[in-house]
């Protein structure tokens, strides 16, 4: 007892000796590289604002969570202007994505709650998860063909929201730790993948269950999910390196592998040309995958680790948020 | 003078008194913050992040079956171990203390940092 006392308070004094402030100061940014391609703009965003994820908003505006501001960011790239949202005290949010509705709805793991943000009137409302389920670190959400809108908890939650009777539930991953990217195919239904866990799910939309979908590659560190038009499931290995397909009508998979020595596959994405994208961290770049090609094509960070951690966009227009260098990134794709 | 004596003195109990003591609050913002990528069981490393196992003084990515970033190997090679110190300045901002780092985190208040530490400390040497 009294060996852990002196241990706490060496422990507590030498932490107390350093002197760092809670978020650092935002360091000079520097330049974005000059030989980008010729389809690539940024946009600065705030110093400081780690934009996490990106969504398009209404009149060719682009929403982006800014993880430690605690802010909704609007980017509007015609001018290059931002205006941010507050989202409350002891926000940080995670993911953003447009509604049915037409308002942002974000997955706020500093408030534990899915926080919805008028696009007229900015007003922010929350709903916070049942108090059995604190700090839930609130990952990813995706709306279904009713407009309820699922989500995911690394902790190793899932849950439901009904934005029209304010009713939730939530639901512990059958594995635990590690529900991480989240999506609804074109026909509506919901699948999440589990970062710790390494797993693909499937979600009952109606009982509320998660049935297990074990990819082929044992301990892949699976990230992030997207369904093309077809309705198969895209997915980012992370650990596995891979970008992988799961056929959910044949049960089948395939793999692909960018180049490299080490690739980190993060965040992945499939655009309306079903033109799959992904966010490799090894090489510091995204790269588009057309797979009936099975070619590749690079796009690299505005500078050096540029830390992409998620890919949305709309026809014509791939976003890329690059959280450490507060940028975002605009892919135009020729449409 | 003496009535804002007072009133500091009442602000300070009462702040006493909504702040969990450190060594509880490190314990719960281990599991708000870390639980979701790092297990405290020995050896037990998921595909997101390392074993929190004995974190203090222990060697910097030098845990066997965990795949490390170049960024935390390289590192490595400058600070060989976990100091509380150090451990509190990555916690801050992994990417500015090690640039290339995979480690995603958000960071946390200096208050919270102590309190985390403290308690990563005070469960060194368990099994």
């Amino acid at each position: 007892m009294i060996r852990l006392a002196v241990t706490l308070a060496l422990a507590l004094s030498a932490a107390a000796v350093v002197a760092q402030p809670p978020a650092q100061p935002p360091q000079a940014r520097p330049p974005a590289r000059a030989d980008l391609p010729a389809n690539v703009r940024v946009y600065d965003v705030p110093a400081g604002s780690r934009p996490h994820d990106v969504a398009p908003g209404p009149d060719g505006l682009i929403w982006y969570t800014g993880q430690r501001r605690g802010t909704l960011g609007i980017l509007d790239p015609r001018t290059g202007a931002v205006r941010e949202v507050r989202l409350g005290e002891g926000s940080a949010p995670h993911g953003v994505i447009m509604g049915p509705d037409g308002a942002a709805w974000i997955t706020d793991s500093g408030l534990n709650a899915i926080v919805r943000v008028d696009p007229a009137t900015d007003a922010v409302r929350s709903w916070p998860l049942p108090a059995e389920f604190p700090d839930s670190n609130l990952n990813t959400a995706a709306f279904d063909r009713d407009g309820v809108i699922w989500f995911t908890g690394q902790t190793g939650v899932y849950g439901r929201l009904d934005p029209r009777s304010g009713e939730m539930r939530v639901w512990r991953d059958p594995e635990g730790r590690g529900p991480y990217g989240i999506a609804a195919t074109p026909a509506g239904d919901i699948y999440y993948v589990s970062l710790a866990g390494s797993h693909l799910a499937r979600v009952d939309r109606e009982s509320g269950a998660a049935t297990i979908i074990e990819p082929p590659t044992p301990g892949q560190g699976a990230r992030r999910v997207w369904a093309d038009s077809r309705g198969d499931l895209w997915i980012s290995e992370w650990n596995g390196g891979q970008l992988s397909r799961y056929t959910p009508s044949t049960g089948q998979w395939r793999s692909w592998r960018p180049e490299g020595e080490r690739p980190r596959v993060y965040a992945v994405y499939v655009d309306d040309r079903d033109i799959v994208w992904v966010t490799e961290w090894g090489s510091n770049a995204t790269l588009s995958f057309d797979p009936a090609s099975e070619r590749w094509t690079r796009y690299p960070g505005s500078g050096d680790n540029a830390n992409v951690r998620q890919i949305l966009g709309r026809p014509g227009q791939v976003l890329l948020p690059e959280s450490a260098l507060d940028r975002i990134m605009i892919v135009r794709t020729g449409n | 003078m003496r009535r804002a004596a007072a009133l500091a003195s009442l602000a300070a109990a009462a702040a006493t008194a909504a702040v969990p003591a450190p060594i509880e609050r490190g314990e719960q913002l281990y599991r708000s913050a870390c639980y979701s990528c790092h297990a405290l069981e020995p050896g037990r490393h998921s595909a997101a992040g390392p074993s929190l196992h004995g974190i203090v003084g222990r060697r910097i990515a030098a845990q066997d079956g965990f795949n490390y970033s170049p960024a935390l190997r390289r590192f490595a090679t400058r600070q060989r171990r976990w100091t509380p110190a150090l451990i509190d300045r990555f916690v801050a901002d992994p990417e500015t203390l090690v640039p290339g780092s995979e480690m995603s985190f958000i960071g946390m208040s200096d208050v919270d940092r102590r309190a985390l530490v403290a308690w990563f400390a005070a469960r060194r040497g368990r099994r």
